[in-house]
């Protein structure tokens, strides 16, 4: 298990926000950490989600999410890498 | 074009521009509005059912019969929560459905009034989309995309949730039914470069099978799997949801896999060096212990769901795209015939000697599977079989001949008893000119067996053979095999006659007939094709200790599949 950080663009339509974390209490993966903002385009939302799953589970979330209709993209933003971590501690 | 009208009658103007003709619903208060344009509707027949459930299955019987949208429309509150076991069912099954409904007024939602229900929310993890429509104006645009979601790309249900201020309210007629769904693009075409990776991969391969699912029924693509499999000599196995896809009849065919599946198929699965997964999802009535599932296998899994590829099994070339496309791509990709002599002598071995079969009571009364025998014989591959769920429909899968694509309609996934009748009845009103067969257990058919008013009444004869040992038969068993014969709650007493099955179709204005011994089982399936203008019931009292063999226990590995009670297939060693 590792910590994975996805951004999500999804239509600012009611439910959205529910759908998406429905769809992990459904399919059993956890959210460690979730904030939901405006995106830069007008009339989307961007959900930041932090999710604690190996690699074959976060590829079936991403999936997942990306079949939800109001979805528009997931992408894994700033995937930390072991030693990335021991530098930030380091300073 | 615009012109003004209520809510209720821009849904009917909007059903009638995306082509439904049959709407099968049951009224109540708030989706009362739309009834009222329904009442002058010449396009769209509403059916009225007797229980919004067999609404529901109804439509995914019209929907498996056609290739079409079924729809089904039910009121607020206790209406639509009927209608949740036939939207999951559609959901696991991958049906193009769309479930109407009506909602409280949009100023008393979230105030518990009478007969609320937040069907959207209880619906999400069951629907492949849901819309609550609260005003009048997008009534026509979500009904477009409604349809337009539930059958393109994986089908699946689509729940609409209209609020009855919305349907009462006074709006301009707008169509324009280009989807506004920007998060929506199935892709249908696979990828030109897994294509190649397949094809070369199958060239690799001593051992291959092409595992079929019901994405090769749903793509249309039954033709194409033929040459595919003609063109390579490369062995077949149907699953539940795919049978007729492939004929059963035709050499390269080793039978459906799975919990209830034949050796030969079973045992191909187990034993090949590369599954073509073809519209599966690897269930897990498939694949047994998933563990050792297929151990040395490599995989290539088309499936035109993203999240379908290597969910449970991790696939070496995932193929994302329609399996019509895929298929005719890898006819094209692949030039020669394999060299698969041993291969399919091994088995052709297991074929033969491990046949589908079943035994004979001494004391003259009946096998189940006999009826199911004589039914596929005389009624023959080109009627329309609707099975339930238990032991009767795994007989149905296992002992009529599947020759046609969709012309066997079951709940696979979800599993749902009492499917049968509504659904065949479904079935029936969108093949009207087509024989349809209902295979239901005595258990099945006491939860939905209401629906044969509807039959009797709006004319729709179908011919119903119910399964009858008395007994809730899968559930008996497992409790003889698992549970030392205790047998708890699995005795429906049905064999006392209540009901009495004849008297229950008499009631219902269907002809009832009987059926309990082996030598009059033709003559009464005769006497039932013979009546074609209202539904027949035939009761086939058949015995009680029929098993359903093989039988992969549930958790356990393919491996150990069982032909009879402690008897086990001898395998030829994996390297012979």
């Amino acid at each position: 298990m590792s910590k994975h950080t996805l951004s999500v663009l999804v239509e600012d339509k009611p439910s959205a926000l529910t759908r998406i974390t429905a769809l992990f209490s459904r399919r059993g993966f956890n959210i460690d950490s979730l904030a939901v903002a405006p995106a830069e385009v007008g009339g989307f939302s961007r959900v930041t989600l932090v999710v604690d799953e190996d690699d074959s589970a976060l590829d079936q979330v991403t999936k997942q999410l990306e079949k939800l209709i109001n979805v528009l993209s997931v992408t894994e933003v700033g995937r930390a890498r072991p030693e990335t971590v021991y530098a930030s501690v380091a300073d | 074009m615009t012109e003004q009208m209520t809510g209720a009658q821009a849904l009917v103007r909007a059903l009638e521009n995306v082509g439904v003709d049959t709407v099968f619903g049951f009224p109540g208060g708030a989706i009362l509005p739309a009834y009222d344009p329904l009442y002058d509707a010449t396009k769209v027949r509403h059916v009225l059912v007797r229980h919004e459930q067999g609404a529901g299955h109804a439509a995914e019987g019209y929907a498996q019969a056609t290739g079409k949208v079924g729809v089904c429309m039910a009121t607020s509150g206790p209406g639509a929560t009927n209608l949740v076991t036939p939207i999951a069912d559609a959901y696991m099954d991958s049906i193009p459905m769309v479930a109407i409904t009506g909602q409280v007024p949009s100023g008393l939602i979230g105030t518990d009034a009478f007969q609320e229900a937040d069907i959207c929310g209880i619906t999400l993890p069951i629907t492949k989309h849901n819309f609550l429509v609260t005003d009048a104006g997008d009534i026509p645009r979500t009904i477009a995309e409604a349809f337009h979601l539930a059958s393109t790309g994986r089908p699946g249900p689509v729940l609409v949730d209209i609020t009855k201020d919305a349907l009462q309210a006074r709006t301009e007629f707008h169509w324009d039914p280009t989807p506004q769904l920007p998060g929506y693009r199935p892709v249908t075409r696979p990828h030109a470069k897994q294509i190649q990776e397949a094809a070369k991969l199958i060239s690799e391969a001593e051992c291959p099978v092409l595992y079929v699912g019901g994405g090769v029924h749903k793509a249309g693509a039954s033709a194409e799997l033929l040459r595919l499999a003609e063109l390579t000599g490369i062995p077949v196995v149907t699953t539940l949801m795919a049978r007729g896809t492939f004929p059963d009849s035709h050499p390269l065919h080793m039978g459906m896999p799975g919990m209830h599946g034949s050796v030969s198929a079973v045992g191909a699965l187990q034993q090949a060096d590369l599954l073509v997964a073809l519209g599966v999802r690897f269930d897990d009535r498939v694949t047994g212990q998933l563990s050792s599932f297929a151990p040395r296998a490599k995989v290539i899994h088309a499936d035109i769901d993203p999240a379908e590829i290597s969910k449970n099994r991790v696939a070496d070339v995932p193929i994302v795209g329609d399996c019509k496309e895929v298929i005719g791509a890898l006819v094209d990709a692949i030039d020669r015939p394999g060299d698969y002599v041993k291969w399919r002598a091994q088995l052709d071995r297991l074929k033969e000697t491990y046949p589908l079969g079943y035994e004979d009571f001494a004391d003259g009364s009946l096998a189940p599977q006999y009826v199911l025998e004589r039914l596929s014989a005389i009624a023959g591959p080109d009627a329309l079989y609707v099975a339930g769920v238990g032991q009767h429909q795994m007989w149905a899968s296992q002992f009529i001949g599947h020759e046609k694509p969709g012309a066997f309609i079951t709940s696979g996934g979800l599993g749902t008893m009492g499917f049968s009748v509504p659904a065949a009845m479904g079935a029936k009103m969108g093949r009207p000119d087509t024989t349809v067969w209902a295979i239901d257990g005595d258990g099945c058919f006491q939860m939905t067996n209401q629906e044969l008013a509807t039959c009797a009444i709006e004319g729709v004869p179908i011919k119903i053979a119910v399964i009858n040992n008395g007994k809730l038969g899968m559930i008996r068993q497992w409790q003889r095999l698992f549970y030392d014969e205790r047998y708890s709650n699995s005795d429906l007493q049905t064999a006392q006659r209540v009901p009495d099955f004849v008297k229950l179709a008499d009631a219902y204005g269907c002809v009832g007939l009987r059926c309990s011994r082996p030598e009059d089982v033709d003559s009464t399936i005769a006497k039932a094709m013979e009546i074609n203008d209202v539904p027949v019931v035939v009761d086939f009292v058949v015995h009680e200790d029929a098993m359903v063999w093989p039988f992969v226990p549930s958790g356990t590995s393919n491996d150990d599949i069982k032909i009879a009670r402690d008897m086990t297939p001898r395998w030829e060693s994996y390297d012979s």
